[in-house]
């Protein structure tokens, strides 16, 4: 049994008929499933049957922290989102950081999950052990920011801490995002999910705090994990003073930043304009999550033309890729006005970037005319029509209407070829790194079970050189089955579920994450974890997350990328004349499958490995022999 | 004499002062050689960033690349430059 980080309650808010009940959290879940993502996996497969719609009330929002968030554990105000996604029509999952993980837990929960749908706008409150369904009908249509602070102001408490949907997510646009602060639980249309429940918001405040279990030990892994961070030659100071965007430069030195949706990929470099220099003329501070001692997160101030005096968070890495590299604006000032345009509106700004250099392309091959844009000249570069069209993506206005649910239904309806310009696996807009020169990162692209997804399984070791558990070469397919199977075991199972940020994993701890978070599960909760029980766990998400997709249908022919990428050798940069070919992908899947014990013809995972990860029933309702 | 095109980034761009350009080199130059080169033109400044402390290993964060594929899969410091190779001199960077 735990005796701490937990709270060792889950809150089941229905809208349908505006109720709230409190469950116990076993301990078998809490072993099994440590918390964040393992949860979210957890309570999808078992309550979320299969082929309902995603903007059903069938659908559930399980928002689920870990045992980490809200105890000093550095970096772990962080929570998983998920549902079945609306884009991808398989698992959804966004994950956030901010301070509204840490206040959920503050007010007793580890797990809220949303169910059914209310009859009109709602939003709701949760404090301590009160919920009340409130009237949203005056919110109804406001931008996030807005939206949180009106609801502060009518509860006139400004320290609750909120989650919320923009127009985009009222709208069922399926790149939609639920934004917290500055913050989105960005990818898979988890927005629409939320506005599919007539749900403006949830709004938190807790007064509670969390037991830790062993304050010796706990003070031991605590110095140890705080070690290794000062150690990083990476997060202090430069990390803490930039963010993200240093990938930028990184990224074009590799010839993997994605151009002019991923056509020019190594030809467009705009490192010079919108890489970590020029950014850092646009800084004016820092906005930490909370309990963070590195603060990655930069505060951004256009200062030229029509966008002066626009401030965001960010724009990240991949935000710079899809309003910048994706769309060929190198205009800095531009791409802040847009990331604060998809924050307001409550749009995913990967997928809204992608889609808009989708419809760019479009545009410069004739598939798309000015009579379909309404006249917008969707030329790549041109910024102004980027920030136009967003507008018109989140508001399902003109040519935004047939964009608002991405470029895999926005293709098919289109037609005319269009197919052949979609960027996506599995319906999600593909993330930030060119794969066709880091094969394995786009292994995990091609078999994350959210579809093309850099949070699963990212390949830190092609992409930052990070030689954990070997070194390893970024241009070769070579055991690129195997790594990808580490990156989303290990991953899932020190960050996304404990939950501790990614960034902390890649920077610090990734040679020892596996030791560090069954030192802290012990010291924290009282569960005695081995560095090797702590990966089954990881290994155990990952499977029952295929399972959940294998049961809508997921074969081995979804696992691929778009025909581009198989097909186009890149043009230029440092990774000039890479691609992925046909069989690149047959080996590199062989190779996944058979270390993961998953059949080769079909890729569903076998029998055997589902009872010896604790998933028999799992074996059952599959059907697999 | 060969020519080769220099990449760098972060605090590796500011000694040298841009982010891509070319050297001439002997033929036959090794990554080893072409570093001696650049360490006699940046000195110290280039050194320290390069080095681990009094001595010629390279520290552990910095990657070294040739044509895009780190040294150390092909002949690690021997590695012969050819006319028309880039070489990439890339520290650590974090965040996606």
């Amino acid at each position: 049994m735990y005796s701490g980080g937990y709270t060792g309650k889950i809150l089941r808010v229905n809208l349908t008929d505006q109720t709230a009940k409190k469950e116990k959290l076993s301990s078998k879940i809490a072993k099994d499933f440590i918390g964040g993502a393992g949860f979210g996996v957890k309570f999808l497969f078992d309550e979320v049957k299969a082929g309902i719609d995603p903007l059903s009330p069938e659908n559930k929002l399980i928002f689920a922290p870990g045992p980490f968030t809200g105890t000093p554990v550095p970096c772990t105000s962080r929570l998983t989102v998920t549902a079945k996604s609306p884009l991808t029509n398989l698992v959804g999952m966004g994950l956030s950081g901010g301070f509204f993980p840490a206040e959920l837990k503050f007010a007793g929960y580890d797990i809220l999950i949303i169910e059914g749908r209310a009859e009109k706008p709602t939003f709701i409150t949760i404090k301590d052990g009160e919920v009340h369904f409130r009237d949203a009908s005056k919110i109804w249509g406001t931008q996030t920011f807005d939206c949180q602070q009106i609801i502060k102001d009518t509860l006139s408490d400004q320290n609750f801490r909120i989650s919320c949907i923009g127009p985009a997510g009222e709208r069922l646009s399926r790149i939609a995002c639920i934004m917290n602060e500055r913050r989105a639980v960005g990818r898979k249309g988890l927005g629409a999910v939320m506005g599919s429940k007539n749900l403006k918001a949830i709004a938190v405040r807790g007064s509670g705090s969390l037991n830790i279990s062993s304050q010796e030990k706990f003070k031991t892994a605590r110095s140890q994990m705080l070690k290794a961070m000062k150690q990083s030659p990476v997060l202090y100071p430069e990390f803490s003073m930039t963010g993200t965007p240093t990938n930028v430069d990184n990224t074009c030195a590799l010839g993997i930043f994605p151009a002019k949706n991923w056509s020019a990929t190594g030809l467009f470099t705009p490192a010079d304009q919108i890489g970590i220099e020029a950014l850092q003329t646009r800084r004016i501070g820092k906005e930490p999550c909370y309990g963070c001692p590195v603060g990655c997160s930069q505060l951004r101030l256009a200062r030229t033309g029509p966008y002066a005096g626009i401030l965001t968070e960010g724009p990240e890495f991949e935000t710079l890729y899809s309003l910048g590299g994706q769309t060929g604006v190198d205009d800095m000032d531009s791409i802040i006005a847009a990331d604060r345009l998809c924050d307001e509106l409550g749009l995913d700004s990967i997928s809204a970037g992608v889609t808009v250099g989708f419809a760019m392309e479009l545009f410069e091959k004739g598939i798309l005319t000015l009579a379909d844009t309404g006249g917008l000249k969707l030329n790549f570069g041109n910024h102004e029509a980027m920030n136009r069209l967003i507008r018109l993506i989140a508001f399902r206005e003109g040519i935004g209407s047939v964009l608002s649910d991405g470029v895999k239904i926005a293709s098919e309806k289109i037609g005319k070829g269009a197919e052949r310009f979609a960027m996506h696996i599995k319906g999600l807009e593909l993330p930030g790194y060119d794969v066709r020169g880091a094969k394995a990162h786009g292994l995990s692209y091609a078999t994350s079970y959210t579809g093309a997804d850099h949070n699963r399984g990212y390949a830190f070791q092609e992409i930052f050189g990070i030689p954990v558990p070997y070194p390893v070469d970024r241009l070769s397919i070579e055991g690129k089955g195997k790594l990808t199977k580490w990156n989303q075991d290990v991953r899932t199972a020190t960050a996304d579920c404990p939950t501790l940020c990614v960034f902390i994993f890649d920077m610090a701890l990734a040679g020892t994450s596996l030791k560090n978070t069954a030192s802290l599960m012990e010291a924290v909760t009282g569960i005695a974890f081995t560095p090797e029980e702590v990966a089954r766990v990881g290994e155990r998400v990952n499977n029952l997350a295929r399972a959940f997709n294998v049961r809508e249908g997921v074969t081995r022919a979804d696992d691929r990328f778009p025909e581009r990428l198989m097909t186009e050798p890149l043009k230029g940069g440092a990774a000039k004349g890479q691609l992925i070919s046909e069989e690149d992908l047959k080996v590199m899947l062989d190779e996944y499958y058979t270390v993961r014990g998953w059949d080769l013809d079909t890729g569903i995972p076998s029998r055997e490995k589902l009872v010896e990860l604790g998933l028999e029933y799992v074996a059952d309702q599959l059907g697999v022999k | 004499m060969i020519k080769v095109k220099i990449y760098t980034i972060m605090e590796l761009k500011k000694v040298c002062g841009q982010r891509e350009f070319e050297l001439s080199i002997p033929e036959g130059s090794t990554v080893r050689d072409l570093l001696s080169l650049m360490i006699n033109q940046w000195g110290d400044q280039l050194s320290v960033r390069l080095y681990k402390p009094g001595s010629d290993s390279v520290l552990p964060h910095i990657r070294l690349m040739v044509n895009g594929r780190s040294i150390e899969f092909l002949k690690g410091m021997e590695t012969v430059l050819q006319d028309g190779d880039e070489f990439s001199m890339l520290p650590l960077v974090a965040g996606g």
